[in-house]
């Protein structure tokens, strides 16, 4: 149980460092942009992304700035840090021996 | 780091952020038809719990916040660092004296604290052994032996946890194949390891059964001999093991950490009925194990009640009920002995050469601090903050001060090991002393304490308000810097610390100047003495032992170069101590008997010893078991218990002692020796009465295990008293083969050992005083030379203007002297003081000589004027263009 939630919560700092690969963004940004690439398919409470971005700026993973947004208000941008991008690879990886062992169980051809 | 750029608290970031992404989704909801307050509560809706959510953010933006300041701390502190290094790089003569300074500081404090570590603070070996006591009874409070009765009284009243009684280090013969070796034995009673919380590594205990009369002989060994004689072989136990002649069974072996104990060999006390009735026979020597719940006073206060309550039992007792007592005493204290204070004394003295060192590295540094205010006032005016600055310059002082701590490990390496060799022998557990990880720690924090005392003052004053008139100036010092009070207050501490040392040291050589000056009432020079046993089971009689010594006296005698030799029970300086108490006829029987030292004496002993004899004569092989009691008594003993009389009218006056009233048997008088220092040179003889060992009483040999020293006189007195003990261990051999000796030491080897306690700290304090006067002198010397730069060119301007080279003298040398005076009278006073805690260590000098303190003084200031003479030199040859130059 504790590791589904695991894997989970790693997904979506997964997801969220992916976001940041295409420049700084600020998290009402981050979020849109995750709804629209899942066509609204991924439901998660939007609120849950502002803890995971300050753990992960805590952690060095990702580091913020303020800045002005698109219509000129003042919002604070997050950007990929070095450790970041290091972290989404390993993660990515992860994910994806994941799916190579769960795959051929869950989805048999 | 960006961070600098929104220092906002976290709350109001979170605020913010959290309200954006709101507003931005009502935004969206409402371009896609909502109204407002449906768009509102649809955002509030998909966003979740709004305050759990801010709660989240705000703890990890904290730790972030917290993380960031730390790691901007420890970059600037790496900053500093690498500043630091260059700096002392760049000034390297600085930063070698003063770390050489440091090390020789830290270095000493620590070796000594190693020592003082290994011997008396750290615990032994066994669980909570802070708890194990000696129970010593005592008679208006005077510390006698305890006899079997007390020690059963103790052992069942419940106040302590386990009480044993134990015969320690007597000596035992075993046999390795034909050899007969003599080893050290403890009989115990068998609660004996459960005081010492110990438990056999191999084997088991003895049990109550084995205790006790009669029970089957076993033995336990120690790891010591099981190791060098066994090879560790675990196939030992049950092995038969011959003991004094007698088949012992090997049961056990103790663990290694119990070889502090001299004892290889340990048997059971297997008390028998007579010892348990007996209340005269003080042989024991009683440990106990504190209740968890007592103190050392409690117990004390209720073990009295003990031995008072045991007393009023006894029908014959000869000192009233109130007399009776206990003293008990923490084994850890009990087995460091006064080395224990020694070295607590010696901690002192390397703690005021560590204050010197440090006034020595502040006084450097507050130097320095000069020359550089305009560097200092540079990096003021470009924004650096002051907290900042004195942070960078502490950050010096702690490179410096590990650096000294690092280098000072070794000096405390070396240190350890002169510490090791100048002590006395047998100093329970000094050999486990080494640089270990407490000790490390304590050098560490030792370096941190000395960073703050030589650091922090000098980086106020650096950074004091005076920083900008610097900079004004252009970094000339025109204020009038060598007169800073603070070096010379500096100066005069290291002075009155140097001489309260020296002072110290000073005292302790010349008690050992005064000590090599005292007769010790014989003559050791080609004397050798060895103790021999004569094993229960071939010699049982008193005829048969003093028979069988006498062959050995005889064989002894007629070693070749050879002049005389002779037996005696104890030899002085060995450490061995026998005493009872003796009453004179005539004298009040209830009154409190005096104490004396027992001697068991064989003809010819005080001419072998070349002892003189004051009045009558020695005694002879007539004064056998038939023939009347006679006694031999010192001068000490003499005056003791007949007050005034004329040695030669104490002969054939009589006095009672070994046998008890009821008997009768009173000793003639005979012969009064001088007096022969038993204990160490600088105690004073002690009363001592010496019995021909033919009128021995029967009882005493097995007490004394039937054992005597062999003292024989080689006809050349300069000749190595060692070479004789190969012909001594033959001449023995022809007696009986199967008698070992046991430690064979020439009287001289005997007195140098009685003189080692006192010699270490003359030895290490006399080191420190040399460190200490050193190190006052090169801080003189830094103050006045200092001085002399900083006025070089008030110098050459008084020079231009006339003034003489003894006027400039006298203006450059009162520089240095006012410290000096200073200190001197401060060290006078402060060492009048602290004088005392060497009372107990001085010989024929007292706390308050004169002569050390003058000689001290004088060495003081003649070395200090030395200090001052070159740097004052210098300034009278001030050329007087220099005033010119530099105006």
């Amino acid at each position: 149980m504790a590791q589904t939630k695991d894997r989970l919560h790693g997904t979506l700092d997964a997801l969220i460092l992916k976001t940041l690969t295409f420049g700084p963004r600020h998290g009402y940004a981050i979020v849109r942009w995750l709804r629209e690439q899942t066509r609204d398919s991924l439901q998660v409470e939007e609120g849950s992304l502002y803890p995971a971005l300050y753990r992960m700026e805590r952690d060095g993973w990702i580091e913020s700035d303020w800045g002005t947004s698109e219509l000129g208000r003042k919002a604070k941008f997050y950007s990929l840090t070095d450790v970041g991008r290091r972290q989404l690879r390993a993660q990515t990886k992860e994910f994806a021996s994941f799916v190579a062992v769960v795959a051929p169980l869950l989805l048999p051809t | 780091m960006k961070r600098a750029f929104w220092r906002t608290p976290v709350q109001e970031e979170v605020d913010a952020e959290l309200a954006f992404h709101l507003e931005m989704t009502t935004r969206e909801l409402m371009e896609r038809g909502m109204t407002k307050s449906q768009a509102r509560g649809e955002a509030e809706r998909r966003f979740g719990d709004v305050n759990s959510v801010n709660a989240d953010c705000r703890r990890f933006g904290d730790q972030r916040d917290r993380r960031a300041e730390r790691a901007e701390y420890w970059g600037e502190l790496r900053q500093d660092c690498t500043f630091t290094l260059r700096q002392l790089a760049k000034s390297r003569g600085f930063s070698t004296v003063a770390i050489l300074t440091l090390a020789l500081g830290i270095g000493a404090t620590a070796a000594v604290f190693s020592a003082l570590d290994a011997v008396v603070l750290r615990p032994l070996p066994f669980g909570y052994s802070e708890r194990i006591v000696e129970v010593l009874p005592t008679r208006r409070g005077e510390i006698a032996g305890a006899s079997a009765p007390e020690f059963i009284a103790h052992r069942n009243s419940h106040v302590f946890e386990h009480v044993a009684g134990a015969v320690l280090g007597s000596g035992i013969t075993l046999k390795f194949g034909d050899v007969p070796e003599v080893m050290t034995v403890g009989r115990v009673s068998s609660e004996f390891f459960d005081v010492f919380n110990v438990k056999p590594t191999l084997g088991r205990m003895f049990n109550r059964l084995e205790d006790a009369p009669g029970g089957s002989r076993v033995t336990l060994m120690s790891h010591r001999l099981w190791a060098t004689r066994y090879n560790e072989d675990p196939n030992v136990l049950g092995r038969p093991i011959e003991l004094d002649g007698i088949p012992h069974t090997l049961i056990g072996v103790m663990p290694a950490s119990f070889d502090f104990q001299p004892e290889d060999l340990w048997v059971p006390l297997a008390l028998t009925p007579q010892q348990t009735a007996s209340y005269s026979e003080l042989f024991l020597t009683i440990f106990a194990r504190l209740n968890p719940v007592m103190s050392a006073e409690l117990a004390q206060k209720a073990s009295t009640s003990t031995e008072r309550v045991l007393a009023e039992r006894i029908p014959d007792r000869t000192s009233p009920v109130t007399e009776w007592g206990t003293n008990v005493r923490p084994y850890v204290e009990e087995l460091a002995g006064g080395f224990g204070s020694r070295l607590v004394i010696l901690l002192g003295a390397v703690g005021f050469v560590l204050l010197i060192a440090c006034s020595n590295v502040a006084n450097l540094l507050l130097a320095r601090g000069t020359s550089r205010a305009k560097e200092l006032a540079i990096r003021v005016a470009l924004g650096a903050g002051r907290g900042r600055l004195i942070r960078q310059l502490l950050t010096e002082s702690l490179v410096l001060a590990i650096g000294g701590a690092v280098l000072g490990l070794g000096v405390a390496y070396a240190m350890v090991r002169v510490i090791v060799a100048v002590s006395p022998q047998g100093v329970p557990r000094l050999e486990q002393a080494g640089i270990d990880w407490r000790v490390l720690t304590f050098t560490l924090a030792l370096g941190v304490v000395s960073c703050l005392l030589f650091g922090l003052l000098p980086a106020l004053r650096s950074v004091g308000p005076r920083l900008q008139t610097t900079l004004r100036e252009g970094g000339r010092q025109s204020r009038g810097s060598g007169r800073d009070p603070l070096r010379s207050v500096l100066v005069a501490t290291e002075v009155a610390l140097a001489i309260t040392l020296l002072i110290g040291s000073g005292l302790l050589i010349r008690s050992a100047w005064m000590m090599q000056h005292v007769d010790p009432g014989f003559d050791p020079r080609g004397v050798l003495t060895a103790r021999i046993m004569l094993p229960a089971a071939r010699y049982a009689d008193a005829a048969a032992i003093t028979r069988t010594y006498e062959t050995i006296r005889e064989h002894a005698a007629g070693i070749p170069g050879v002049s005389s030799a002779a037996v005696i029970s104890i030899v002085p300086m060995s450490g061995s101590q026998a005493a009872s108490s003796v009453l004179a006829e005539g004298h009040d029987e209830d009154a409190v008997r005096p104490q004396a030292n027992l001697r068991l004496v064989g003809p010819g002993y005080f001419a072998t010893m070349a002892s003189r004899f004051v009045a009558g004569r020695d005694v002879t092989r007539d004064d056998n078991a038939s023939a009347p009691l006679v006694v031999i008594v010192n001068k000490a003993l003499a005056e003791k218990l007949w007050p005034g009389v004329a040695p030669r009218a104490v002969i054939g006056k009589r006095l009672d002692a070994l046998r008890g009233k009821k008997s009768g048997h009173l000793m003639e008088v005979v012969g009064v020796v001088a007096d022969v220092h038993e204990e160490s040179l600088e105690q004073t003889a002690k009363p001592a009465f010496y019995v021909p060992i033919e009128q021995t009483p029967e009882n005493l040999w097995p007490l004394i295990q039937r054992s005597l020293v062999v003292v024989i006189r080689s006809a050349n007195p300069s000749i190595d008293a060692d070479a004789l003990v190969r012909p001594l261990r033959r001449a023995v051999a022809q007696v009986d083969p199967s008698l070992p000796l046991a430690d064979s030491r020439s009287m001289i080897s005997l007195l140098k050992g009685s003189l080692e306690a006192a010699r270490m700290n003359t030895i290490l304090l006399s080191m420190l005083g040399g460190i200490a006067l050193l190190l006052a002198v090169v801080g003189i010397y830094g103050v006045v030379s200092y001085f002399v730069t900083q006025r070089t060119h008030e110098i050459g301007v008084r020079i231009a203007l006339g003034a003489t080279p003894s006027l400039i003298w006298k203006f450059v040398v009162r520089r240095g002297l006012t410290p000096i005076v200073a200190g001197l009278v401060v060290g006078l006073f402060l060492s009048s003081i602290t004088m005392n805690v060497l009372r107990g260590q001085l010989y024929g000098v007292g706390v308050h000589d004169p002569l050390t303190q003058i000689a001290v003084g004088v060495l003081l200031g003649v070395v200090g004027l030395l200090a001052t003479y070159i740097p004052a030199r210098r300034a009278m040859r001030v050329p007087p263009v220099v005033a010119l130059q530099e105006g």
